[in-house]
C-alpha cells in the first residue's frame, strides 16, 4: 500500500516537473536564439577598455558600429562610414549613413564620432586605446553626417587604427557606469549578463537592416572538454576556435558529420623562430637557412595539431590581401640542410655522426604545448647535426627575456596580424628593445628605408609591392624562420544558416545568421 | 562564552590584517602586471607606461599599500581593474553560488558518509567494513577532473537525465555535489569509523547496554554523540575548502564560484580581485573555525569555551 502511495507521488512530481519544463521551453517557443560557446568571459565589453578578443568581438562587430571595418581578405571596408576620402596624405573625409540610432533611439551624428576619438585620446578616461590616437591633430564635423580628421603625420595604417567602436556622446557625457548600459548603435542590443552567459537582442532599427536573430546567447564555458560535450549534445549551434584540435574530426565523421558542418580556413596567428641577430654564431645564412630545411613543420602540423594549421612562408596570412606567395620556401631538406651546414664550416667531426656540429639554446614559455612542439623541433634538429638546449620558463620571466632580447632563439607567434605596417615593428631597426619588438635586433638597410616607405604611401596597390618585396627579402634573410598559421575552426550546427567565418575569428557575419527549424 | 566569542572576533581583526598584508605583497611580486595582460604583446611600452601610471600602478609600493589598507577599513576593497565594477559586487555575485555548491557536497558527502561509518564501525573488519574501506580508497583517490568528466559522460550524455553544466535547478547541483563530496565523504567515512569504534570500547557503552537499552540507542544517542568531536572539526575545515577550493569542479561545471573568480583575478594579475577574494575566504575560515569551536561546547558539555 505504501509502496503503490510513494510511487503514485513521484509520478505525480515527475509530471509536475515534466510540465514545467515543457512550460519554461515553450516561453521561448518560436524564438530564433543563436547560441555560442566560448571559453572565457570578456574582461569588458565597454569599447572604449576592452583589449581581450571576445570583449572586442562583442563590442565591435554586435553591440556598437565603427566607421569601417575589417573585409574577408582584410582589406577595409565600409561600415557607419558609406565613403571617405583622402584630400592629401594627413587628412581623410568620412560620410557617415544618415539614418543610424543609438539603441536608445537618438541619432548618431558626426558629434559622437568626434566625441569618441576626442574622449579616448583625453588622459582622464584611461583608455588603453590612449596612445593610439595621439596621431589625430584635430578632428572637424563638417555637417552631421560629414567629419573630417587631420593627422600629425602620414600613417598608412591609420583606417585600421580606427576601428573603434563609436560611443554616444550624450550617455557618456551624462555621467555614470558604462559597462552595464553599452547602448551603441550596432545590430543586437545588450540584454543581460551573468558570470556564465551573455545575452543581447536583436535591434529591430539597425541601419543596415533588421537581424533575423531574436536572441544571442554567449554561453561560458571553460573546461575544454565539456563545451566539446555540450557542442555534441546539441546544446550549442556554434563554436569558433574552441573545441580541442583532436576533437574536431569527431565532428566531421558519422554520427555528428549529419548534424554538423566544420568550416576550417588559414588564420592569422603566426608561429615562427627567432633568431637573435646578434649572436656571432647565427650571423651566418647558411646556418639559419640549415636549421630552417632542417624543421619538417609539416610533421609538426600532423602530429602535433591533428592537421589543422598550414605551413606558413610569411607573417602575412594566406588570405590576407597583401600576403606574397612568391617567396623562398624552406621545405624539409635534410640533406641540403647537411650540405649548408658543412658550408657554414661546420661539418661532421669524425666518423661518430651522433657528435653534434652545434649547440644553440632555444627559450620557450613553460606552456605544455609549446615545449611539446620545441622538442620536436629538438629531435628533427638533432638529425642535422644541431643539438638544442630546451630552457623553458614561466611565461612573466620568459617574456622579460625575449622584450630585452636575452636569448638565442625562441619560439613564439603573433596573433591576429592584418595590417603589413606591422613589418615596421618587428624588422626595422629603429625598433629595437626596450622601446620597440625588433627582438631579434634584426638590421637591414633595404628593410629599413622599404618598411618606412610602406608607412608613408596610401595607394594600397603601391603598398602591396613594397610589402611583397618586404616578404622577399625577409624569406631570403631569415631573421625568423615561419613555421605555421593555425587554422580557424568554426563547428556550426546544421539548423543555423548564413555564418561566414572570418579570418579574425569575429562575429560580423552574425547579424546575417538564421536559425531554421 | 560572550566575552569568549568577543575575543575570537578581535582576534579576526589581525588574521585578517596578515592576510591582507602578505597577500597583497604576494601577488605584486609575482612577474608580469595588469597592463601586460590588459595592452597585450601589440603595444608599444610607452603606452603601457603611461597606462600604468595613470592606473597608479606606478606608485611605491608602500603607498599603494597604505591607499589599499586604508580602502579595505572604511569598507571599500576597490574596483576590478578590467570589468571597472566594484570587488564587493563582483565577489557578492558569486558567493551564493559557491554557497549552494558547498550545501550540495556537504550533503551528498554527509549522506554517505554516516551511514557507512557506522556500519562499519558496528562490524569491524566485516564484509561491509572492508567494502567501505574500499570504496573510501577509491573516493580519495579519484580526482575531480576524471570524476567530473566521466559523470558528464555518465549521466548527461548516455542517460541524458541531468544537465551537462551550469547552475540552475536541483537537477543541475546534483553532479557537481556528487564530484565535490564524493572525496570528502570518503574521508569523513573512515573518521566517523574510527572515531565511533574507540568510544565503543568505552565503559559508558557497556553501562548503556547492561541497564537495557536498545542498541539503536546506544549507538545514535550515547556513542555517536561523542565520537562526534573530530568529525565536526573536520566538517568545519572543509566548509572554508569547499566554498573557495572548488576550484576544478567549479570549471568543470561552469559554476559561477569563488573559486573560478580567484582563479580568474590571479590569471589576469587583477590586484584589487585577488586581495577581495582571498580577505573574504579567510574571513569565512576564521568564521567557519569560530562557529565549529562554538558547536564543541554544544556537542560535548565537558567543553568550556573561556
Amino acid at each position: 500500500m505504501s509502496r503503490s502511495k510513494a510511487m503514485l507521488r513521484t509520478s505525480i512530481f515527475t509530471i509536475l516537473l515534466t510540465l514545467l519544463f515543457l512550460l519554461l521551453q515553450g516561453a521561448h517557443a518560436g524564438e530564433k536564439n543563436l547560441l555560442v560557446g566560448i571559453e572565457d568571459p570578456p574582461k569588458t565589453m565597454d569599447p572604449r577598455f576592452s583589449t581581450d578578443a571576445t570583449g572586442m568581438r562583442i563590442s565591435h562587430h554586435l553591440l556598437f558600429s565603427t566607421l569601417v571595418q575589417h573585409g574577408q581578405d582584410l582589406q577595409i571596408i565600409p561600415n557607419l562610414a558609406k565613403s571617405w576620402k583622402t584630400p592629401d596624405n594627413k587628412t581623410y573625409i568620412f560620410h557617415l549613413h544618415d539614418q543610424v540610432r543609438f539603441h536608445d533611439g537618438r541619432p548618431l551624428t558626426a558629434e559622437d564620432v568626434k566625441f569618441t576619438f576626442e574622449h579616448l585620446k583625453n588622459p582622464q578616461t584611461k583608455s588603453p586605446f590612449a596612445g593610439t590616437y595621439k596621431v589625430i591633430k584635430s578632428i572637424r564635423v563638417i555637417d552631421p553626417y560629414s567629419i573630417e580628421f587631420k593627422l600629425e603625420k602620414t600613417v598608412a595604417s591609420f583606417l585600421t587604427s580606427i576601428i573603434m567602436p563609436i560611443v554616444p556622446k550624450h550617455v557618456i557625457e551624462a555621467g555614470g557606469p558604462f559597462h552595464n548600459q553599452l547602448i551603441g548603435s550596432g545590430p543586437f542590443i545588450f540584454d543581460d549578463q551573468s558570470p556564465n552567459e551573455i545575452i543581447l537582442k536583436k535591434n529591430p532599427d539597425y541601419f543596415m537592416g533588421a537581424p533575423s536573430l531574436d536572441r544571442i546567447t554567449f554561453k561560458i564555458i571553460k573546461d575544454d572538454n565539456t563545451r566539446f560535450l555540450k557542442m555534441r549534445k546539441g546544446e550549442l549551434d556554434l563554436v569558433i576556435n574552441a573545441i580541442p584540435l583532436n576533437k574536431v574530426d569527431d565532428f566531421k565523421k558519422s554520427p555528428l558529420k549529419k548534424r554538423y558542418t566544420v568550416m576550417e580556413d588559414a588564420g592569422l596567428s603566426y608561429n615562427y623562430i627567432s633568431f637573435n641577430m646578434k649572436k656571432p654564431e647565427l650571423q651566418d645564412i647558411k646556418l639559419r637557412k640549415a636549421i630552417a630545411y632542417g624543421i619538417n613543420v609539416e610533421e609538426i602540423i600532423k602530429y602535433r595539431l591533428e592537421g589543422h594549421a598550414v605551413p606558413s612562408y610569411s607573417l602575412l596570412s594566406p588570405v590576407n590581401w597583401f600576403s606574397e606567395k612568391n617567396v623562398t620556401r624552406y621545405d624539409y631538406q635534410p640533406e641540403t640542410a647537411s650540405r649548408l651546414m658543412d658550408e657554414a664550416g661546420l661539418p661532421k667531426t669524425g666518423s661518430n655522426s651522433k657528435q653534434p656540429r652545434i649547440t644553440l639554446e632555444l627559450k620557450t614559455s613553460n606552456n605544455a604545448e609549446v615545449i611539446g612542439i620545441a622538442r620536436i623541433i629538438q629531435a628533427q634538429l638533432a638529425k642535422i647535426g644541431i643539438r638544442i638546449e630546451i630552457k623553458s620558463y614561466e611565461w612573466g620571466t620568459f617574456y622579460g627575456d625575449i622584450k630585452s632580447g636575452n636569448f638565442q632563439l625562441t619560439t613564439m607567434r603573433w596573433v591576429g596580424v592584418t595590417e603589413p605596417d606591422f613589418y615596421f615593428n618587428i624588422f626595422n631597426s629603429g625598433q629595437f628593445p626596450p622601446a620597440g619588438r625588433n627582438r631579434g635586433l634584426y638590421k637591414n638597410e633595404q628593410i629599413d628605408r622599404l618598411t618606412e616607405e610602406g608607412r608613408n604611401i596610401l595607394d594600397a596597390d603601391r603598398r602591396k609591392t613594397i610589402y611583397a618585396k618586404i616578404q622577399k627579402i625577409v624569406a631570403d634573410d631569415l631573421p625568423y624562420i615561419s613555421l605555421w598559421h593555425t587554422s580557424n575552426i568554426s563547428i556550426v550546427h546544421k539548423r543555423v544558416s548564413g555564418y561566414q567565418q572570418h579570418p579574425m575569428g569575429g562575429y560580423l557575419s552574425f547579424r546575417n545568421i538564421d536559425i531554421n527549424p | 562564552m560572550i566575552s569568549y566569542i568577543i575575543r575570537r572576533l578581535l582576534l579576526l581583526v589581525f588574521v585578517l590584517f596578515g592576510v591582507v598584508t602578505l597577500v597583497f605583497f604576494l601577488i605584486h611580486f609575482i612577474p608580469g602586471d595588469p597592463v601586460d595582460i590588459m595592452l597585450g604583446d601589440y603595444a608599444l611600452p610607452a603606452d603601457k607606461q603611461e597606462l600604468r601610471s595613470v592606473m597608479g600602478l606606478d606608485r611605491p609600493l608602500l603607498i599603494q599599500y597604505k591607499d589599499y589598507v586604508s580602502g579595505v577599513l572604511t569598507g571599500d576593497l576597490g574596483t576590478s581593474i578590467h570589468s571597472k565594477r566594484t570587488v564587493l559586487e563582483e565577489i557578492l555575485e558569486r558567493l551564493p553560488a559557491s554557497a549552494e555548491l558547498m550545501v550540495g557536497a556537504m550533503t551528498i558527502a554527509l549522506l554517505i558518509a554516516f551511514p557507512f561509518g557506522i556500519l562499519a564501525a558496528l562490524k569491524p573488519y566485516g564484509l561491509l567494513d572492508s567494502a567501505s574501506m574500499f570504496a573510501s580508497f577509491l573516493g580519495v583517490a579519484m580526482p575531480n577532473f576524471w570524476l567530473g568528466p566521466l559523470l558528464i559522460i555518465f549521466f548527461s550524455i548516455k542517460l541524458d537525465w541531468l544537465p551537462i553544466n551550469e547552475r540552475g535547478g536541483l537537477e543541475n547541483l546534483i553532479l557537481p555535489s556528487i564530484t565535490l563530496g564524493t572525496a570528502m565523504a570518503a574521508m569523513l567515512s573512515r573518521m566517523i569509523r574510527s572515531s565511533l569504534l574507540e568510544v565503543l570500547g568505552e565503559e559508558y557503552i557497556r553501562n548503556a547496554r547492561a541497564k537495557g537499552l536498545a542498541e539503536r540507542k546506544v549507538i545514535l544517542k550515547h556513542a555517536l554523540r561523542n565520537a562526534l568531536i573530530p568529525v565536526i572539526t573536520i566538517i568545519g575545515l572543509q566548509i572554508g575548502v569547499l566554498l573557495s577550493g572548488a576550484i576544478i569542479t567549479e570549471a568543470i561545471f561552469d559554476w559561477p564560484g569563488l573559486g573560478s573568480l580567484l582563479l580568474e583575478g590571479i590569471y589576469n594579475r587583477n590586484y584589487p580581485l585577488v586581495q577581495g577574494c582571498i580577505l573574504v575566504i579567510a574571513t569565512i575560515y576564521v568564521v567557519v573555525n569560530l562557529i565549529t569551536d562554538i558547536t564543541y561546547a554544544w556537542v560535548d558539555p565537558r567543553v568550556r569555551l573561556s
